[in-house]
Order: structure tokens, then C-alpha cells, then sequence
């Protein structure tokens, strides 16, 4: 299993009172090929795990889910990385490539943003599986993989 | 006052109704007409292309996974939802796939409908769990989280308010129809196995009624690359988005007005 933490960012809050401001979590490059689980995002909690309660308190944000494929079961090539694309090439991208998750964090990222000092906060996502389907192969152990940037994207 | 979609009306738009289930589950004959329908496609040998054992397979276990998760999500869904009924509609012509709605007080109270639940909770044996002949007679398995950890209902509303078909496809994706697995659980949690559990298919209608509505949206766009084969079904994007041409509906009142 997988935790993220990040480092400590300036939440760019202005306007608590603002009440259209909206914040999204945005994580790029989430595999999706092992075991389903659940992303809990927890905000100013870097010791969050799997047995942290999902409450305003441990700064629980919000969650995700994945429904993962459990590894490859397809023909050869089914899931291996995706061939170089022509530019020309309008088809869907193959199923198997990593995926955005868009989140909105607006109200805990608010309360967290308002308690803290100089408006700084952290980010952890933890992933949570059940266990995994009868015969995949995949380990819930290796689930919460994002490859790509995170990233916060506000509107004012 | 609003006229329900009785059977006669029914008759006259040529359309079949899906129901929900909890509409399914206060008419005991209209159920017993459903179970009874369930059960003859369940007896077919898994080598009849409209047995349940043959349609669940495409999904994924014993078939090279068909199921997409993509963009064509929706899509794939739609036809998927479509081959089952038809394959009740061989044995039974008058019975539709009911729909769950897992937003409702009673499901965040109940979780599972009454008759999808186990047989100890009063469920019906062939809708609690299927006896997977393909994975040596093992009965499918849930684990079943919460009733109160159901997606809620904003959740569906967030993913309704989208404003290009993308963007719906990924809120409700990520959001809702994933939240549906993991909370389930056991075999819902892969695709392998996932369609062999009974309850898949009543979730799955309702996102397809979602879909529908969010299409009857002024601004509920289409998806792209319409002419896409759907994988394992023999249908295209453009072949399942419009619900009516393949001879069902939601809608369940109709009102005349006088002008």
C-alpha cells in the first residue's frame, strides 16, 4: 500500500467568505490495473492510515474510488503501455493507461487553510482496500499508485 | 394528478418499462415473473449464447475482459444491460431489468434491496448469489460495507450538473459507479467476476438511468467516436444512445395538459 504526503503548500484562499470558491484535488497518473480501493484524502494529517476515522476532525476531505481491473487478464500486449500515438490518431487511448482524478476538497480545504497559521497544509491520501476479488492476481498491498503531478486547482 | 405508466400505456408506447426494485418488490407478482425468468436463464447451459452464464462471462471471467471502462463506460454498459434483458424477454417477453436507487433513505438504512439480499435476510436465492459453473460451482460472494457508506445522493447530483459528456462520465465513473463496487465488495471488487453477482445488474440499470436523464439534459451531449465498436457486443456507441430505439424507458408518469 501506497501513502502520499505532500509537502506543505500555501492554500490560496483570499476570501473565506466567498461561498462560490471551490478547490479541486487533482491527481494525475493513478494506475488503475491492481486491486479496487478507496483514496481517503486527509488534510494536515501526515500520520493518517487506513485505520484513520473519516471525520472532520482527522481532516478527512473526501475520497475516491478505484475499480481495478486486478492485473492483466487479456491477450499479450492487452495492458502494456500504450504505443507511441500519431498525431492524426483520434481513436480512444487504450484502456489500460494510467487515469485524473478531479476531487472537490473546497470545505475541508477551507477549515483547514483557516486553522493554520499561515494559511499551510498538507495532503495525505491513503488508499483503502477490501481485500481483492476471488482469483486476481494482484496484491491489495500494491494499490494507491499515482505516478504523475498533484495538484490543486481553484476557482474564485 | 399524475398518471402512473400502467401496463396499457406501456402497450401503446411499445416500449417496456424498467422498474425499480422496490416498485418490483410491492407487486409479488411481477417479481415472481422476474425470479422465474432469472431462474430459466440461469438453467441455460453456459454454451447458449442468451444463458446468464454466457452473458455474464463477458464481462470478464472466462472471455479476455470485454468490459470497458473508458470513455465508452456508458455505452458498453448500455448494450451490456440490453443483452441480459433480451435474454429474459426470450423466456418471459413481458419482464425488464429493474433498477436500484442506492441513494434513497431506505437504502441508506436497508442497503440492498430486500430481495437481492442474502437468503437469511429474506432475499431470493438465485438474486442473492449465482452459482458460477465456471469457477467450479462457487457461490459469488459479498462483503458487503455499510449501508450508511452508500455514494450519496450529491454525489449523483455533482456528476448530473457536468456540462460535457467527458466530465459526467468521470465524475460518475470515479465516484459513484467505483463507490458501488467497493462497497459491495468480495467479487464486485474485480471485473472477473463482477457481473455473475445479481446485484451488478441493478445498480448498473440505475446508472444507465442516470445516464439517460443526464442525457435528456438540454446540455447532455453525446459521447465521442460514436461508430466505436462496443468490445464483445456487436453494437456501436452510436447504436445505444438513444434508449427508446432499443425499446425501453424510465419514465414512469406521463401528464396531459390542456393548452
Amino acid at each position: 500500500m501506497t501513502i502520499t504526503v505532500s509537502k506543505p503548500f500555501q492554500c490560496p484562499i483570499k476570501d473565506f467568505e466567498h461561498e462560490d470558491q471551490r478547490f479541486d484535488l487533482i491527481l494525475r497518473g493513478v494506475h488503475h490495473l491492481g486491486c479496487s480501493y478507496e483514496g481517503r484524502v486527509f488534510l494536515n494529517n501526515k500520520k493518517a492510515n487506513e485505520k484513520t476515522k473519516r471525520s472532520a476532525k482527522s481532516g478527512y476531505a473526501g475520497s475516491y474510488f478505484i475499480f481495478g481491473h486486478g492485473d492483466c487478464y487479456g491477450a499479450p500486449g492487452h495492458c502494456g503501455p500504450a504505443p507511441t500515438r500519431l498525431p492524426y490518431d483520434t481513436t480512444p487511448p487504450p484502456d489500460s493507461i494510467p487515469i485524473e482524478i478531479h476531487l472537490d476538497i473546497s470545505e475541508a480545504l477551507k477549515k483547514a487553510a483557516k486553522k493554520s497559521a499561515d494559511y499551510g497544509v498538507t495532503i495525505t491520501i491513503v488508499p483503502f482496500a477490501k481485500g481483492k476479488a476471488p482469483g486476481v492476481k494482484a496484491n491489495p498491498k500494491d494499490v494507491g499508485k499515482i505516478d504523475g503531478p498533484i495538484s490543486i486547482v481553484g476557482y474564485a | 394528478m399524475a398518471e402512473v405508466l400502467t401496463p396499457e400505456l406501456e402497450s401503446l408506447t411499445g416500449l417496456r418499462y424498467r422498474p425499480s426494485v422496490r416498485e418490483l418488490e410491492k407487486d409479488p407478482e411481477k417479481l415472481d415473473l422476474f425470479v422465474d425468468a432469472w431462474r430459466k436463464i440461469l438453467a441455460k447451459p453456459k454454451e447458449d449464447e442468451s444463458s446468464f452464464h454466457h452473458i455474464a462471462g463477458i464481462h470478464g471471467f472466462p472471455a479476455p475482459i470485454s468490459c470497458q471502462h473508458n470513455i465508452h463506460f456508458f455505452p458498453w454498459h448500455r448494450a451490456y444491460l440490453l443483452r441480459l434483458e433480451r435474454a429474459l424477454n426470450k423466456v418471459d417477453p413481458t419482464v425488464a431489468l429493474p433498477w436500484w436507487d442506492f441513494t434513497t433513505d431506505l437504502s441508506l438504512k436497508e442497503g440492498l434491496p430486500r430481495s437481492f439480499q442474502s437468503v437469511a435476510n429474506g432475499g431470493v436465492d438465485v438474486l442473492a448469489s449465482t452459482k458460477i459453473v465456471f469457477d467450479g460451482d462457487r457461490e459469488t460472494m459479498r462483503e458487503l460495507s455499510s449501508p450508511s457508506d452508500l455514494p450519496p445522493k450529491s454525489l449523483v447530483e455533482n456528476a448530473m450538473r457536468q456540462r460535457n459528456y467527458r466530465s459526467f462520465r468521470d465524475s460518475y465513473y470515479t465516484r459513484v459507479h467505483n463507490a458501488m463496487h467497493q462497497w459491495l465488495g468480495g467479487d464486485a471488487l474485480g471485473p472477473q467476476w463482477t457481473a455473475f453477482d445479481p446485484a451488478f445488474w441493478i445498480f448498473h440499470c440505475a446508472h444507465d438511468r442516470d445516464w439517460w436523464l443526464w442525457q435528456l439534459d438540454p446540455n447532455g451531449a453525446d459521447p465521442p467516436f460514436p461508430n466505436r465498436i462496443l468490445r464483445g457486443l456487436d453494437m456501436t456507441v452510436g447504436d445505444v444512445l438513444d434508449i427508446n430505439k432499443l425499446g425501453y424507458e424510465y419514465a414512469t408518469t406521463e401528464i396531459a395538459v390542456e393548452a
